[in-house]
């Protein structure tokens, strides 16, 4: 591993520790609201496509594999947001009759 | 019966066509090999599923779910993702130092992802005891039913890891991992780095979101 490409990675760790401590404090000093929901969903994502490019090296794999790790972190948050943005539409469309 | 002698070149061929068809499934996917990667869109899928449970619950039962982030030790919750974080790092750290032939590089990298593992399921384990000692079990209300649930299966594939990364270990100490062969140590790496994918959203859905 070239010596920049150890920085690198050593950077993309620092960065996602300091991503899991500011979702933390945010979420624990912030009063919940239907901004930080959308900030710690855009933190989870964000942590997971470092996580899968940096740490797996998924750029070298074929592109259904790569986006289709990819979009597990854009639909899943996506889907959280939504369901604690708009939970009685969920209630609803859950809710048999 | 008949039996068959091969040259020392014959033999060295049939070595090499091993080698090169482990490394071809390899190459085709880019990186992991089939089996690898079905069985982690199966755990990203059965995951998936249990998120969508959480946050129907959610949606049905808002104040018992507002109420049980507070109740957890958020602190527990972060040190675990931190740890599982650390553990990715190794672990890439790791198969990175095997493409450079560096043993020795690697096997430290690797034992520090087994060590993160191990930190893991202790700092869970106290977080299960304290969690008791508070009052809160699997049968306090639907939010800590799925908890349970969903940390425990969480912790489960955690020791899975545990026990795959120690394999390569082993595998390493009898010297089947080479610059060039090193397709199983690859997927063992795509594996931990499941677990704390699936752990990045764990933890703000459980301990964080309200």
């Amino acid at each position: 591993m070239a010596s920049n490409d150890k920085k690198r990675i050593t950077l993309f760790w620092l960065i996602l520790l300091a991503l899991t401590f500011f979702a933390t404090f945010i979420a624990e000093e912030a009063t919940p609201s239907h901004f930080i929901v959308i900030i710690i969903c855009l933190t989870i994502s964000i942590k997971g496509h470092i996580v899968i490019d940096e740490f797996m090296g998924l750029r070298e794999a074929i592109p259904i594999i790569r986006y289709g790790v990819h979009s597990y972190f854009i639909l899943l948050p996506a889907f959280v947001a939504l369901s604690i943005i708009f939970p009685e539409f969920l209630a609803q469309l859950t809710t048999i009759k | 019966m008949s039996t068959v002698t091969l040259s020392t070149s014959e033999l060295s061929s049939i070595d090499n066509t091993e080698i090169d068809s482990a490394e071809l499934h390899r190459t085709h996917y880019g990186i992991g090999n089939f089996a690898i990667w079905f069985l982690i869109f199966i755990e990203f899928t059965e995951f998936a599923f249990f998120f969508v449970v959480f946050l129907i619950g959610k949606a049905h039962y808002p104040d018992i779910f507002f109420q049980g982030p507070t109740k957890l030790n958020t602190i527990a919750g972060m040190i675990n993702t931190l740890i599982l974080i650390s553990g990715s790092f190794f672990v890439a750290r790791a198969v990175s130092a095997i493409k450079q032939d560096q043993r020795q590089e690697t096997l430290l990298f690797l034992w520090l992802t087994f060590v993160m593992g191990a930190l893991y399921c202790g700092v869970k384990i106290w977080e299960y005891q304290w969690n008791i000692q508070s009052g809160f079990d699997s049968s306090t209300n639907y939010f800590f039913g799925v908890y349970y649930y969903l940390t425990f299966n969480h912790f489960v594939h955690v020791l899975m890891a545990m026990s795959v990364v120690l394999w390569v270990i082993i595998g390493l100490y009898s010297g089947h991992y080479s610059a060039r062969h090193h397709a199983t140590l690859e997927s063992a790496g795509l594996y931990w780095h499941m677990i704390d994918l699936v752990w990045i959203i764990i933890f703000p859905l459980l301990y964080v979101l309200r």
